[in-house]
């Protein structure tokens, strides 16, 4: 049954990148139950040829994938100044990895390999245009999030 | 920038000392060396927007080697005591500019008195408006480019046309500035430039105004404190160190003498001047590399009350100084410091099993590399210490990354991280300052009903009450109204300045010595510049050093103005004869090897 979120959703195409086709067609079937569109790759190099053709909102990606990794693709991204969002696939154990991911732009991580937090990412990063700014009314949006998210912190912290 | 142009910048109001600066260096240049060149720039107060102009010299790679600042700004309201502490802090803390020699000019001796706070700023020398410039700025000169210059005996007034008394063996006390961090009814925190070793010295002589009952008067309070913990390291000032301090109270047996003091006087102190002394204000940090943020960052150390501590690197030591005795609330990250550190990996060139590999082997380069990794493994090993009580709730706010918190916070298993998409400007600082005040309103209020003993208390960086100073015994192995050298057991950073208060208030910075100085019975041998003194100040020096000429004195004393040859007939007064002879003959000078000193400034003629 269809809601109003799905009918957003709609409007959202994910692209998900990952070697192993089982878990393209798991994240597939969860996404278009949610109401997105998704386009898989089963690589970097894939990947990039797919983003110059068609309008992507936002990259779900495994990091460690034969012929381009998914650090490297997201390097390549970043040269050409698209501000796509990408979310790596992470499990235990993968700080190092994690943190050249921040470096390079990623915008955020999933559980691997329950992905239980998927949704909860996705729909955070719509309602926060996944921390795009491209106007001065985005700009100030994004601060007001920030001071709410500060206060929040500090609630916590007292 | 060509590494052989020098550049200097001038701050203040004053177009006839400006010009006079100016024309002493492109003077200096033309004859010295053509080949270098000298940037100056005037900065006035009176422009507009003059601090942004001042930050915009230092981000386009105008790094001064010198910046002189003339205190006559703090006139009329140009620019408050506060700000320019903040000023000269930025630029002392930050690893690059940190080696810019700051100069304050002041109109004379009196200014110098009412702005003893401005010890704290890292100000280096003192150049005195009523002196002969061309001492000065000589000085300057050798400080600033003391491994380039290239001295012209024709134009340098050179230390050696000063009459030298050399030979000396006279016990003197130096004095050496701290800041008072915080105090309470039992302890004292000082920041301060001395290595000291607890084992060897397990007390401090502490010059302050702490105990001084009558606010209106200058007088400083000289005694013995415990040395209870050292901490190597910067932490807010211009200082190398660290140290807590014990009061000495007298056991029940103890003898009382005028200088005993008690628990319930110093509460009593306390007491008195509350309304006067401030609660240990919230502090923050803020870890940044980027030069053009430095304006903002100045603007945002502008929080009346919040200590705000910046630094553009941070090392380990010093990280763990302000964890400990800071305890900020809040640090702020700039996350485009760590895309400057952490090396890429040429992904382009290498294979799928290289690249790999170098992902593994950027492991624990890139983590060590890594701020955000130091300043949160830093918070977990002080966790363990009993100081770092609040660590769990140090809060870091990643700027300029467009990550989610959740993100970070994984990534960095830590959970307190907030990150934010755009760069630092004052006013969502400060409003995030506010909010945070607002919600933690200050537990340590001014009044009368808290327990005093256990409160810390500080001043404000405007008042002199901030200031202590260090006394230590040294012996004067040669004097002149120019230079001095001494003896010490203490290990004192080069260019370190001191106070001496006897025979005259003058201050001194620790220089390179100009010609060998013997290492005598596992003492340090140094040598100092004078400046900050006035004429009468000079006068007065003459006629000791002209007196010590022929007439060597067992102690020193404070020469009034218009003191004579009559005075310091004071000083040699108790004289014992065998110290005569033997300085005569030279066998008990601890300088007997200053024969060898003697070869390359030997001559002793009077001005």
């Amino acid at each position: 049954m269809k809601n109003k979120n799905d009918e957003h959703n709609l409007s959202i195409t994910i692209l998900l990148v990952d070697d192993e086709k089982s878990i393209l067609s798991l994240l597939s079937k969860i996404l278009n139950k949610d109401g997105y569109k998704s386009i898989q790759a089963e690589n970097g190099i894939e990947a990039l040829i797919i983003l110059e053709k068609e309008q992507i909102n936002c990259i779900l990606s495994d990091i460690k994938m034969p012929k381009m990794d998914g650090l490297t693709m997201l390097k390549k991204i970043r040269e050409k100044n698209n501000p796509v969002p990408v979310i790596f696939f992470t499990s235990f154990g993968e700080q190092t990895l994690m943190m050249k991911a921040l470096e390079y732009g990623a915008y955020d991580f999933i559980d691997k390999p329950d992905f239980k937090n998927l949704e909860a990412v996705l729909t955070a990063g719509i309602k926060n245009n996944f921390g795009i700014i491209s106007s001065p009314k985005e700009k100030e949006a994004s601060s007001k999030i920030f001071i709410s998210e500060y206060r929040k912190m500090l609630k916590k912290l007292n | 920038m060509n590494k052989d142009v020098k550049s200097i910048i001038y701050l203040g109001m004053d177009d006839s000392t400006a010009d006079k600066i100016k024309f002493f260096y492109y003077i200096k240049d033309e004859i010295d060396n053509p080949d270098n060149r000298f940037i100056f720039k005037k900065i006035s107060p009176d422009e507009e927007h003059y601090l942004s102009t001042f930050w915009d010299s230092w981000r386009k790679n105008i790094f001064p080697q010198i910046l002189f600042i003339d205190f006559q700004i703090l006139d009329n309201d140009k620019m408050s005591i506060e700000d320019l502490t903040n000023l000269c802090l930025i630029i002392k803390k930050h690893s690059i500019f940190k080696s810019t020699l700051i100069v304050g000019i002041l109109e004379n001796k009196n200014r110098v008195k009412n702005l003893r706070s401005s010890l704290l700023n890292g100000i280096n020398y003192i150049y005195l408006k009523t002196t002969f410039e061309k001492t000065s700025l000589s000085d300057v000169q050798r400080i600033a480019f003391a491994n380039k210059t290239n001295p012209n005996p024709n134009l340098n007034p050179n230390l050696n046309n000063f009459a030298l008394a050399f030979g000396l063996s006279i016990p003197a006390q130096i004095n050496f500035p701290a800041s008072i961090s915080y105090f309470n009814a039992e302890s004292v925190l000082i920041e301060h430039n001395l290595e000291i070793n607890k084992e060897i010295n397990p007390e401090l002589s502490l010059r302050t105004r702490l105990l001084n009952f009558l606010n209106d008067t200058k007088d400083y309070d000289l005694r013995t404190y415990k040395i209870e913990n050292l901490y190597p390291g910067g932490c807010s000032f211009d200082f190398h160190n660290n140290t807590l301090l014990s009061f000495i109270y007298p056991d029940v047996w103890d003898d009382i003498d005028d200088n005993s003091i008690s628990k319930d006087t110093i509460e009593t102190w306390i007491h008195l001047n509350c309304d006067q002394l401030k609660a240990i204000p919230p502090s923050l940090l803020i870890i940044d590399t980027d030069e053009e943020n430095l304006y903002e960052i100045f603007q945002i150390k502008r929080h009346p009350s919040f200590q705000i501590e910046y630094r553009n690197i941070i090392i380990e030591q010093e990280l763990k100084n302000i964890l400990e005795l800071l305890t900020p609330k809040i640090i702020f990250i700039n996350f485009n410091n760590n895309l400057k550190t952490i090396s890429t990996v040429q992904e382009d060139e290498q294979s799928e099993h290289n690249k790999q590999s170098a992902h593994n082997e950027q492991d624990g380069q890139a983590r060590q590399n890594d701020v955000i990794n130091l300043v949160i493994n830093t918070i977990r090993e002080s966790q363990a210490t009993e100081m770092a009580t609040s660590a769990n709730s140090i809060l870091l706010i990643i700027y300029n990354n467009s990550a989610t918190s959740a993100a970070l916070q994984k990534t960095y298993n830590y959970e307190n991280i907030l990150t934010y998409s755009q760069n630092i400007k004052v006013d969502i600082i400060h409003e995030l300052l506010n909010i945070y005040l607002k919600r933690n309103i200050l537990k340590k209020q001014h009044t009368s009903d808290l327990d005093i003993s256990s409160d810390n208390k500080t001043f404000s960086i405007a008042d002199d009450r901030k200031i202590a100073e260090i006394e230590i015994e040294i012996t004067i192995t040669s004097l002149s109204e120019h230079q001095i050298t001494f003896l010490s057991e203490m290990n004192i950073p080069i260019y370190s300045l001191f106070l001496m208060h006897v025979p005259r208030e003058l201050y001194c910075t620790i220089i390179p010595p100009t010609h060998a100085l013997n290492y005598y019975k596992g003492k340090h041998h140094y040598m100092a510049i004078i400046h900050g003194v006035n004429e009468e100040d000079l006068r007065c020096l003459r006629v000791l050093v002209n007196n010590l000429l022929s007439n060597p004195i067992k102690k020193l004393i404070f020469l009034k103005n218009n003191c004579g040859p009559e005075e310091l007939k004071l000083m040699t007064s108790d004289l014992d004869e065998s110290m005569m002879a033997n300085k005569k003959s030279g066998t008990d000078s601890p300088t007997d090897q200053s024969e060898e000193v003697s070869d390359l400034q030997s001559f002793r003629k009077k001005k």
